[in-house]
């Protein structure tokens, strides 16, 4: 069951977290099923449990990373039968819908939300894993390393997620990964946190903005911001010297309890978070 | 709005026997879905022969018996790779290939040296991207929400309205990303999108995309306790009539079973134009505001 694609200097990617332990394997079930399946043509309640505890919903995410690139692993193999068993909206379009619609809507979305968005955020972690750039450390050991140093620096719970997720984006895309990291955590952290993560490359150039013939005075822009503080602890303390292979950081497994419970929360209110920031006057 | 310009056929009723589950159904490759229609097929015949509704066929013990054995079937060939059908995988020589290695363990001890080594590694996975975004694509099949279409369907109907209500590239582009952040997160999934496509597209589809949900809070809002009128601060902007357009046209009419939508390889062209674009505009976050 181990994927192929591990690489060799893959160090820090966890082999046996708790959910491994319920992997299923594809054999096994399969079987059990077939036997089951003949037996239930007698006894038809038999079969119906089997299949309640057959469903694919119950199986869990692997360890490594899905086969495939960026956001892509749980929801479409995972989850189908969850998801066709729930109760969906028959409108076809938005302005003929009907508010039990979107009490449907609302009740699935935060059953998917619970079940997934943890999973969905270590996957993108255990991508990360797969790019290095040339450099020693590949990406999610320079988070897991950045998130160790915040962790025993005693910063709060939230800095350490986003510590452990400001590079996160690069596993769906680099150029514009400041921006998809920062938004994948916005809704589940503070305003702080989030204007960190968002802005932490226009403050790692004071490190190296002269060595590729750019500005180094970019954080200059945010001298003002309450969160300034914050951000440059953040980047000179935590993320750039955080490309060091000899440092001892702690594994994934230390910070999936904290993904889960920083992410457990689902707050539909927060929808509204991008209406603050930048067209602040109230609609007429 | 005119609905009777012969371009959109959408309010046609389907045929007789139309599930309503066909559309999305039929286009999709991916195996579990597949599995999933096998099963509703065998259930719709069997409950048909029996002449008792599907419901009740699904609950009673035969129904069991026939689910039992599809999700054996399931189990039986749940490898992983398998069950990956229809991804892409990742090319590992795209980010393995990199023959030197920078030397510095803290960023302000890297040289320009580091920073060329770098950079080009960053070029090869921009080749990646186009895998991301396709991936993120197959990732809504059967991915439903609590909605009749999964966001699959919903997504390539929006980008099919679009098209043919001659939209540009860029508009059918955005039509067909617009809701992918929901595999990741529902709650920001406007700006999740918004800044995974904002170094391929113009700052009009990014700011589009990011308040996409404001626009559309003016169809049902009401339901969900969010303003109607959250467009209206737009108003001035260059790309509101832009946003107007595929809130009201575009986007909220793409939840209909029964619309001819065109199959998602239609799309990939697009997703190849922008996408593998080698030149993506980089380090925006200090200009967030510009719109």
């Amino acid at each position: 069951m181990e994927p192929e694609f591990t690489k060799n200097n893959d160090r820090v990617t966890p082999r046996n977290d708790e959910e491994s332990a319920r992997t299923s394997s594809d054999s096994l079930p399969g079987k059990a099923a077939a036997a089951i399946a003949v037996g239930a043509v007698a006894l038809g309640a038999a079969g119906e449990a089997a299949a309640f505890w057959l469903e694919p919903s119950r199986v869990i995410m692997p360890v490594a990373p899905a086969p495939c690139t960026g956001a892509c692993a749980p929801q479409a193999t995972e989850f189908q039968t969850i998801i066709d068993k729930e109760a969906r909206t028959a409108f076809r379009r938005m302005d003929w819908s009907t508010p039990f619609d979107w009490l449907v809507i609302a009740n699935s979305t935060s059953k998917l939300h619970d079940i997934n968005t943890h999973k969905e955020i270590i996957n993108l972690l255990r991508q990360c894993a797969r790019y290095s750039f040339g450099m020693p450390v590949n990406v999610l050991q320079h988070c897991l390393q950045t998130a160790t140093r915040a962790a025993r620096a005693n910063a709060r719970d939230e800095l350490v997620l986003g510590a452990l997720l400001h590079d996160v984006g690069i596993a769906i895309s680099y150029p514009g990964h400041a921006q998809i990291s920062a938004s994948i955590i916005r809704t589940f952290v503070s305003e702080d946190v989030y204007k960190t993560v968002l802005h932490h490359h226009e403050f790692e150039l004071a490190h190296y903005g002269h060595r590729i013939g750019q500005s180094t005075t970019m954080r200059n822009l945010y001298l003002g911001e309450p969160w300034y503080a914050t951000a440059a602890k953040f980047v000179d303390e935590w993320v750039q010297v955080s490309y060091d292979p000899g440092y001892d950081s702690y594994p994934l497994d230390y910070f999936i309890p904290l993904i889960k419970r920083e992410f457990a929360e689902f707050t539909p209110e927060k929808m509204e978070v991008t209406m603050s920031d930048c067209f602040r006057e109230q609609p007429v | 709005m005119s609905e009777d310009n012969g371009k959109n056929r959408d309010m046609s009723p389907g045929a007789a026997d139309d599930t309503g589950s066909h559309d999305y159904f039929v286009d999709s490759t991916h195996k579990k879905n597949l599995q999933a229609m096998l099963l509703e097929k065998e259930c719709l015949e069997k409950s048909r022969r029996f002449g008792i509704s599907r419901r009740r066929f699904m609950t009673s013990s035969f129904g069991a018996v026939a689910a039992t054995s599809i999700f054996g079937q399931m189990a039986a060939f749940s490898s992983k790779a398998e069950a990956m059908d229809g991804f892409v995988s990742p090319s590992e020589d795209l980010y393995m290939s990199v023959a030197e290695t920078t030397r510095f363990t803290r960023l302000d001890q890297s040289t320009a040296e580091d920073w060329a080594i770098i950079e080009s590694a960053v070029r090869a996975q921009g080749e990646g991207v186009v895998d991301t975004i396709k991936n993120m694509i197959n990732a809504c099949r059967g991915y439903h929400l609590g909605f009749g279409p999964d966001q699959f369907t919903h997504v390539t109907q929006t980008a099919t309205r679009a098209k043919r209500d001659n939209a540009s590239d860029e508009m059918i582009l955005v039509c067909l990303v617009h809701d992918l952040g929901k595999v990741i997160s529902n709650l920001a999934h406007a700006d999740i999108i918004a800044g995974i496509v904002r170094p391929y597209v113009s700052d009009g589809s990014f700011y589009l995309l990011r308040h996409h949900m404001e626009y559309q809070w003016k169809h049902y809002g009401t339901y969900v306790l969010r303003p109607t009128n959250g467009r209206a601060r737009y108003v001035g902007q260059p790309w509101h009539a832009n946003a107007v357009r595929f809130s009201d046209e575009y986007d909220q009419k793409a939840f209909d079973p029964y619309y001819r939508t065109a199959p998602v390889e239609e799309f990939i062209p697009l997703v190849e134009q922008f996408f593998g674009t080698a030149t993506p505009r980089k380090n925006l976050t200090h200009q967030l505001c510009i719109g």
